[in-house]
């Protein structure tokens, strides 16, 4: 599995019950493509959030969020960078 | 589109593609864009032009959409088979093997591995296409797939 970051960003400040609704809306979606929500961070504006995903590929989120209907900036795959071991493989 | 490029449909794939671009060049932050201008690409690979294939592939493992990569891999493994690159077209289908596992793309696989099969000695060809024949994986080939691996084994029971 890839490490996958989703980043998205909006025009007016996200309420709880909106960015409940968006996580009930992509769940099934990920699940179907295989893919598994790992966390997110909102800024404290609430108008951009940052998810983690855990995917065979970043394609598999971007059709989730697709078939969901929820919009994204961009998808992109992660290697984890650990300053403890800067080189090692994840 | 892909369908068309399939079919040996070029002029068929050029008026999707006619048709798609305009839209894809709107769309922001996806994968659409990069996505059409590699079937561009293998539009063109496919009718013979001097086209640059390994970009356009790098632009799909950029973006890390390994199923149209695997997708994209088979068709040019095909057209080089024709083309009698062997070497090509064993190590694109290989390669497309690879991605095609990583997302579950048993059809991709599957003629992915025909393709290695033609290439190899009846006894290798046999383990090669065997995966492609497991039953779990047989029932959810599209029918692409299916027949091809199916003439495959055909041609091997007569070979």
């Amino acid at each position: 599995m890839a490490n996958l970051v989703v980043e998205q960003t909006f025009e007016n400040p996200l309420t709880s019950d909106e960015l409940t609704a968006m996580a009930k809306r992509v769940d099934p979606c990920l699940e179907a493509h295989g893919a598994k929500w790992v966390r997110s961070y909102i800024s404290s504006d609430r108008k951009r959030v940052v998810c983690k995903f855990e995917a065979p590929d970043a394609e598999k989120v971007r059709e989730s969020y697709r078939s969901a209907g929820v919009t994204f900036d961009r998808v992109w795959t992660a290697d984890i960078f650990s300053r403890e071991n800067p080189t090692a493989s994840y | 589109m892909t369908l068309a490029l399939e079919c040996g449909d070029l002029k068929g794939a050029q008026r999707h593609l006619d048709r798609l671009r305009p839209v894809t060049a709107k769309m922001t932050g996806g994968s659409e864009d990069v996505r059409a201008a590699v079937l561009d690409v293998l539009l063109r690979f496919a009718r013979g032009e001097d086209t640059d294939v390994r970009a356009a592939l790098a632009r799909l493992r950029e973006i890390d959409s390994k199923s149209d990569l695997a997708w994209a891999l088979t068709f040019i493994a095909a057209i080089e088979l024709q083309r009698g690159d062997a070497g090509a077209a064993r190590r694109d289908a290989e390669d497309a093997i690879a991605a095609a596992d990583v997302v579950g793309r048993g059809s991709e696989a599957a003629l992915a591995r025909a393709i290695l099969a033609s290439l190899s000695s009846p006894q290798d060809a046999r383990q090669i296409i065997a995966p492609s024949l497991e039953p779990e994986t047989r029932v959810n080939l599209s029918e692409r797939a299916r027949k091809r691996v199916l003439e495959f084994t055909r041609e091997e029971s007569h070979g």
